[in-house]
């Protein structure tokens, strides 16, 4: 997956047409004061097993995150025109050293006019950092850590109803497949999803998106491997989006979202009670600030809060798998044309 | 414009077909189920004879299978002696002796009833040898009317003896009896908890703290000779032999290697699956397979015996013994006999 996204942008830079490639460095620095989404009781717990804390030594962590985007038209007609994009990032949880992670991936863009088109996207998530489990496929003590990689492919047409609002349709194939040795946790996940959005005299955008997905997990087909179970499961989430693009004092641009995703396992063996009717909600509320220091210079300023609870008819399982998460995020652009005409 | 729609074309293409990734592979061993005989009682122990199974069923007494259909040919929930109908308690042990068509039976820490299976399939009692407390057993049989038998007794150490049929009228009346024309009882320091031997020249045996014990014989029969005694982490409850040495099932300290050489000296072995509880071990070639109770089965590579590899742990049911037969695994469980293939 990274030499496609290298050879995008490679190809980006070689592909002719009269139109500049634009660029955009971004350096972000972060905190997460959970980073391995630990519930209450884990905390409790990681006092007298440290272990279930991996190599960290602390819950938060300070992050930075390096990013570097490309963009460039490859063919303009009127309003017709077809967009090649690629992106690559590096994150570093400079307190977790497990969790250092590359994402990345491409869009084709074809536009027919002003949110009218069609796009094509991948996104990769390279070998994200969970926690530290123990390895029940061998043992039963041993703590090994968890990671896992993200391939997410969908297509999304957006069209234009009204002079002022437009919705977006996408469909959607996500693999999350794990590293060794935590595989029998693969997921293929297809969804859907529709957004629709309103713009408020081009002073605000407020969005409403939907969406439906059904994760199926084969570790519960036969053959059998160790720890198979049936970790399949529907989900869905709401996701409302508010954007305020009108300069209030020295903020150019800020907004708040409110997003919350409802899964529902499968499983109704009872030899495994951690996904045996379980299901849960996870809350996400951001809210951002962007102030322009120029014109190819801004800042971004990004609070989260996340809070998941968890059902189950196990209590021990529900107060496992709830959680809290507060990150925070400054991010710098700078946007740099190159145009080799 | 040609040449870029080329390149666009190329870029989608590459796009959609080199993107999807494939899932890792741990290496791990998997396998199916391929059926359950349900046995009602808790599947504690089988013997194997051809394509028929004997399963001591636990409060369900014994029972016969056809493997290859899964019916059950017979179940006995006890037996009749001197007219009197006798119902079995709990059946945790049963050896099949083909040979002689002979039964082997022991409820939970008694000592070995033998009963005489006829060709209508009953099951005909004969008579009780050895003694209470004991935990395991293994017969061989040479000829027609005799056979030998090696006992873990968990207080008398390791019993053996030589047993012959024994046929006498009495008024009119047949009584048949298997009595024993030679034997011993050795003297072990530990608590005998389980025995193995390959027939021909070595046994082993489980004594629980103070390890594992390993004698040999010039031939079924003869009498033993000590060679030496290994200690083990954990209590040695059951052994498994192969052909360069013994694995223990040591209880929670998990499972043990010792190669032969180690015994007369009493060099310590090699252990493995050190966080698991293990009844019991029983090997195939480069199989290990280790019972684990409520946590099923544990796999072992037995490749290089000293460096056992995990294959994976398998929720197959509270897993008391398994055992091959040819290529497929049987597991005795709580849930009935369970009849695996595994994909190695």
């Amino acid at each position: 997956m990274n030499k496609i996204i290298f050879k995008l942008l490679i190809t980006l830079s070689l592909i002719f047409a009269s139109t500049p490639i634009e660029y955009t460095l971004s350096l972000s620095s972060g905190y997460d004061n959970n980073v391995m989404r630990f519930s209450d009781k884990d905390f409790s717990y990681a006092v007298i097993e440290p272990t279930i804390l991996g190599n960290a030594t602390t819950f938060d962590s300070y992050i930075i995150k390096y990013g570097l985007k490309g963009e460039k038209s490859i063919y303009k007609f009127g309003e017709k025109e077809t967009i090649l994009r690629g992106s690559f990032f590096f994150s570093d949880y400079r307190n977790n050293k497990e969790k250092k992670y590359w994402s990345g991936g491409g869009d084709v863009i074809y536009k027919w006019g002003s949110y009218k088109n069609i796009k094509y996207q991948i996104r990769h998530l390279n070998s994200f950092y969970l926690r530290h489990y123990i390895n029940r496929d061998i043992g039963n003590d041993l703590y090994e850590p968890c990671f896992f990689n993200d391939m997410n492919q969908n297509i999304s047409i957006s069209q234009r109803y009204l002079k002022n609002s437009w919705s977006i349709l996408t469909f959607g194939y996500l693999q999350r497949y794990y590293d060794k040795p935590f595989t029998e946790f693969d997921l293929d996940i297809s969804f859907f999803r529709a957004k629709h959005n309103y713009n408020f005299k081009k002073m605000a955008i407020l969005g409403l998106q939907y969406e439906y997905g059904r994760a199926v997990s084969s570790s519960g087909e036969m053959p059998l491997k160790p720890s198979s179970f049936d970790r399949s499961y529907t989900f869905s989430e709401m996701y409302l989006p508010f954007r305020i693009k009108k300069k209030i004092n020295i903020i150019n641009e800020f907004g708040f979202s409110f997003r919350n995703e409802n899964r529902e396992y499968d499983a109704e063996d009872f030899n495994d009670p951690l996904h045996s009717g379980r299901s849960h909600k996870d809350y996400k509320y951001d809210l951002w600030f962007k102030k322009n220091l120029s014109d190819d210079l801004n800042v971004n300023f990004k609070f989260r809060y996340r809070k998941r609870d968890t059902f189950s008819s196990y209590k021990w399982v529900s107060d496992l798998k709830s959680f809290k998460q507060i990150q925070t995020w400054i991010t710098i652009e700078w946007k740099i044309d190159y145009d080799n005409y | 414009m040609i040449i870029i729609k080329d390149k666009i074309y190329i870029l989608i293409l590459t796009l959609l077909f080199f993107s999807c990734m494939e899932p890792n592979d741990e290496g791990l061993w998997s396998y199916d189920i391929i059926s359950t005989l349900e046995t009602n009682g808790f599947a504690r122990d089988i013997s194997i004879q051809n394509d028929t199974v004997f399963i001591a069923a636990g409060q369900s007494g014994v029972q016969i299978w056809n493997l290859s259909s899964n019916n059950l040919i017979k179940s006995f929930y006890g037996y009749y002696e001197g007219g009197a109908f006798l119902e079995f308690e709990d059946i945790s042990i049963i050896k099949h002796n083909s040979k002689n068509d002979l039964v082997f039976v022991s409820e939970l820490n008694k000592d070995v009833m033998i009963y005489n299976l006829d060709e209508t399939d009953s099951l005909r009692y004969r008579n009780t040898i050895m003694s209470a407390r004991t935990k395991d057993y293994v017969v061989f049989s040479d000829k027609f009317d005799e056979f030998v038998m090696y006992t873990a007794d968990n207080d008398d150490g390791l019993k053996w003896g030589n047993y012959s049929l024994d046929t006498t009228y009495l008024f009119g009346i047949e009584f048949i009896e298997w009595t024993p024309f030679s034997g011993a009882e050795v003297f072990t320091p530990g608590k005998s908890m389980g025995i193995d031997s390959d027939g021909t020249s070595k046994i082993t045996m489980a004594v629980d703290q103070m390890g594992v014990e390993l004698f040999s014989i010039d031939s079924l029969g003869s009498d033993l000779n000590f060679i030496g005694r290994v200690n083990t982490e954990g209590n040695a409850i059951s052994t498994a032999m192969s052909e360069n040495g013994v694995f223990a099932a040591c209880d929670n300290a998990g499972a043990v290697y010792i190669p032969y050489i180690n015994f007369p000296a009493g060099e310590m072995g090699y252990r493995f699956a050190e966080d698991l509880t293990v009844n019991h071990i029983t090997i195939k070639d480069n199989i290990a397979v280790l019972s684990l109770g409520a946590k099923g089965t544990a796999l072992y590579d037995i490749t290089d015996p000293i460096n056992p590899i995990e294959k994976g742990i398998f929720s197959v049911g509270y897993v008391y013994k398994t055992k091959f037969w040819g290529e497929k695994l049987l597991v005795c469980a709580r849930e009935g006999l369970r009849i695996l293939s595994l994909n190695l």
